[in-house]
Parts: structure tokens; C-alpha cells; sequence
């Protein structure tokens, strides 16, 4: 099994961070424009690339204010469904840091590391979104 | 031991990429300005960063437009810095 991991530091408060990753409205910030979350544990979220020509499914599996969120993914796409994606907050000096795990990938494949490479250009977006640059989603429909 | 893995697509050939990866002016148009880099294997090319540390690469292959290969020899940092053993690996491929 193959894991993806990142980690970035935020200058803002882990509630802020956590914002960004368990409400529609932060989610939509930096990550896709059609996105639907429900805001509760065993509920779901939805994330719609170019005009739904890919949807990937989470489940929501933990909410834990200020401190973590995890979603495993039910599909569309072959190669995620089944992996399971892990974002822990941490506070240092006042500020936080992100860490993030994809996990479960069946294997490095071409489609696997690209996506490495794109979670790597998101955890920045998320960064400039929590600390309120604005940079959008990275796809807007 | 852990490998970390990245794919891209770049609208360029070849040839440019390979120059970003080798030469001195491609090097520090991305990374950083403060970089010596010689594209020949066996080269040592020292990256610096904030405070003027960084780490000391050696080429270990080179194949035209192809790929690239280095090994972390040395870091001015710390002699047991994390990078200093590892192999970054560039391979380029042509879109059909």
C-alpha cells in the first residue's frame, strides 16, 4: 500500500485550519467550486473536477474540532476509492501545521504520484486560503 | 526507507526541461539563486537557501533530455541532515 504525505505550516489558529477542511464554505475556498459536504460524522461529501467529469465520494468518518478530519472515499475513480485521507492540525507557537495522509493507494502508479504532485500545490492553497490570500479553488467547476 | 514520488505534465519539450534540471541558469530560474551547477557527471552542485545552507548534490547520471540523476552527498547544515544519502531521480518522457 502506498501513503502520500504532506505537511505545511499555517500562520493561523488550528480552528481556522480545521474551518477550511470541515465546512462546504472552506472547502469551495481552495479545492473545487462544486463541492457538497454535509458538516457531520457518518455523513458525506461530494467533489465535482471539469463539469463532473470526475466525482470523488467520501464518507466522513471523523470530526474533531480544531484537530482532525477523516474521509474515506467510496469512488468514482478506481484508484481512490478505497483510500483513506487523514488531515491532522497541530498548534506550535501560535500558529498551526498541517499534516495530511492519503493512504491506501493500491500502487505508485502514473495517476497515484501525479496526484502526490497536485496535493502538493492544495496544501499551499489552503495555506493562502486560511490565511485569507484568496487564491480560490484550484477548479472552479 | 520512504520514496517520495511526483508526476507533471509541462507543455515544453524535452530539451527545455532537461536544461531546467542541469544548467546553472535553469537551476536558479526555479529553485534558487544561489546555486553552482555544472552539467557533467561526476559535478558536485552546491544549493544554498536561507542563511546561506543547503545541500551538496554529485551527478550520477546524466542522459540527454532523458533523465537525471543525483545523490545528496553533503549538507552545509549538518553532516546527518536527512537529505545526505538520498537520490533524487528526474525522468522525462515525451506525451504521445
Amino acid at each position: 500500500m502506498v501513503e502520500l504525505r504532506h505537511l505545511i505550516p499555517i500562520d493561523a489558529t488550528p480552528a481556522n485550519v480545521y474551518a477550511a477542511l470541515a465546512t462546504e464554505k472552506g472547502l469551495k475556498g481552495w479545492w473545487t467550486a462544486d463541492t457538497h459536504a454535509d458538516e457531520r460524522v457518518g455523513g458525506k461529501a461530494e467533489f465535482g473536477f471539469d463539469n463532473r467529469g470526475m466525482v470523488f465520494r467520501m464518507e466522513i468518518e471523523e470530526l474533531s474540532p480544531g484537530k482532525r478530519v477523516v474521509w474515506s472515499c467510496h469512488g468514482d475513480h478506481p484508484e481512490w476509492a478505497g483510500t483513506r485521507l487523514t488531515w491532522t492540525i497541530a498548534e506550535k507557537d501560535g500558529a498551526a501545521a498541517l499534516r495530511f495522509t492519503h493512504s491506501g493507494w493500491k500502487s505508485d502508479s502514473d495517476f497515484c504520484v501525479a496526484c502526490n504532485s497536485t496535493w502538493g500545490e492544495l496544501m499551499y492553497r489552503i495555506k493562502d486560503y486560511v490565511e485569507g490570500k484568496h487564491p480560490g479553488p484550484h477548479w472552479n467547476k | 526507507m520512504t520514496e517520495i514520488l511526483h508526476k507533471i505534465s509541462i507543455s515544453a519539450p524535452p530539451s527545455e526541461i532537461f536544461a531546467a534540471l542541469t544548467e546553472q541558469s535553469g537551476l536558479s530560474g526555479w529553485w534558487t539563486e544561489n546555486v553552482h551547477a555544472e552539467p557533467k557527471v561526476g559535478a558536485i552542485c552546491r544549493f544554498r537557501f536561507d542563511n546561506d545552507t543547503g545541500p551538496d548534490v554529485k551527478i550520477l547520471e546524466l542522459k540527454d533530455n532523458k533523465f537525471v540523476r543525483w545523490r545528496c552527498v553533503a549538507h552545509s547544515d549538518d553532516p546527518k541532515h536527512e537529505w545526505v544519502g538520498t537520490e533524487l531521480f528526474f525522468k522525462l518522457v515525451m506525451k504521445t
